[in-house]
């Protein structure tokens, strides 16, 4: 995902944190949830991940799960209106 | 320089519609008879030195007419085997330049016409060695894909064999003897996936997983993050035990857009990103074989995350792969 690591992003839960942890972050603190499958495109990139990986949407920030081998899995939210847009229309509501 | 070559008991084609790119031509049609085709494509990358690729395609072709004992053969322009296509003005230099480069070697040789749409209908002789491909490098001048692991040569020497009886003989043996090996299928390829290499014994256990699956005929590919991969290659600068490494990112990418498929995959997994990668793979390779080896200082905390169906080899190891590597051979059935 070098492309993701070139985009302005927050950190919302650093390094360390467990996917699952990642997940019920979103789960708890975002009440837009949209739900995708591994190999899902965002950002032009194809997400990693325990289906299903919970995105949380909060106004145009989308707040995703980002695994580095070396690192674990962050928890990363990045603006963009074009792509929440895109997720809405292709991602699930359940799990 | 791409070159897809089928040994073909004959061969037809006919002209049906120019592009804007189409060369004059005689005739429409043709054919040719006990033949090899080359469906050849001019690469972008050619055109930095258009005469040694002539030359080193030139070599290649000659190498596998030889296999054959063919001496007839039809060059088809195709553009379609690669993404990155030459200037045309190149690619007819090229393509005109390997058909002199054969003639002058006393091959019979035809070229359809280039910049055309073409119907055609070809008859392949469906032996072992009939389809090959080739790929031209304009650096090295060699053929880059499909070296055998243990003589590094582009063939099996038991597949020629089963064509061409008496013509192989073993590289370096006096006696010229004649190898007796039958030729197999291609088994499915297998997929290692690795984590970040900071516990050491993954990389001991990568080459021997690879190892084992290439002597036994499973072609392997090798997926992780860019600094395990160099590490790797540093360890196989010959490319003997993992020919072909991809980057994580781009390995997912193909298997999403369908371009690669495995039936075995092997995920190496000493953190809970390692189980993430398991856990996309199994996803994305539902009807493949998934086996996860979990490793580290303390692997059940990590194999209990797995939620997922696949098969676990669960072992405490850092430093000593000797456990591990016994319980793996037992696995998939590997002497030691």
């Amino acid at each position: 995902m070098g492309c993701i690591e070139n985009l302005k992003y927050e950190m919302i839960l650093p390094l360390g944190a467990s996917f699952k942890e990642c997940r019920e972050y979103v789960e708890t603190h975002f009440p837009e949830l949209w739900y995708v499958d591994p190999g899902y495109k965002l950002f032009d990139e194809y997400l990693i991940g325990l289906p299903p990986i919970a995105l949380g949407i909060d106004g145009a920030k989308i707040v995703f799960p980002y695994t580095k081998p070396c690192h674990g899995t962050y928890l990363l939210a990045i603006e963009d209106a074009e792509e929440a847009a895109r997720v809405r229309k292709t991602a699930r509501k359940k799990k | 320089m791409r070159i897809l070559s089928i040994h073909a008991d004959r061969m037809w084609y006919r002209a049906t519609k120019r592009t804007k790119l189409a060369e004059e031509i005689a005739a429409r049609e043709d054919r040719m008879e006990e033949c090899v085709v080359l469906f050849a494509c001019v690469e972008k990358l050619d055109e930095k030195n258009p005469d040694h690729v002539v030359e080193s395609a030139k070599n290649n072709v000659m190498a596998r007419l030889a296999q054959l004992r063919v001496s007839r053969v039809m060059i088809y322009p195709y553009a379609h085997l690669t993404s990155t296509l030459g200037s045309p003005e190149c690619a007819l230099c090229i393509l005109d330049g390997l058909a002199r480069a054969l003639r002058t070697a006393g091959i019979e040789v035809k070229r359809a016409p280039f910049g055309w749409y073409k119907e055609f209908e070809i008859r392949g002789k469906g032996h072992p060695l009939a389809d090959l491909s080739m790929t031209i490098c304009p650096y090295e001048g060699t053929e880059c894909d499909f070296l055998c692991p243990y003589c590094h040569h582009p063939i099996k020497e038991g597949d020629m064999d089963h064509v061409c009886p008496g013509a192989c003989t073993r590289k370096g043996d006096p006696a010229g003897k004649e190898t007796a090996a039958e030729p197999a299928e291609q088994p499915a390829p297998a997929l290692l996936v690795l984590g970040c290499p900071e516990v050491p014994v993954q990389q001991a256990l990568a080459l021997h997983i690879s190892h084992h699956l290439r002597k036994s005929g499973t072609p392997v590919g090798v997926t992780g993050n860019p600094a395990v991969l160099n590490l790797l290659r540093v360890s196989d600068p010959e490319k003997r035990y993992l020919p072909e490494t991809t980057v994580l990112e781009k390995c997912i990418e193909e298997i999403v857009e369908k371009k690669r498929d495995y039936r075995l995959c092997i995920v190496l997994a000493h953190s809970d990103a390692g189980i993430t990668y398991a856990a996309t793979m199994s996803h994305l390779l539902p009807a493949s074989r998934l086996v996860v080896i979990i490793f580290g200082k303390d692997p059940e905390p990590l194999a209990a995350l797995i939620d997922f169906p696949c098969e676990k080899v669960i072992e405490k190891a850092v430093h000593n792969p000797v456990q591990l590597k016994r319980k793996i051979n037992g696995v998939f059935g590997w002497a030691a």
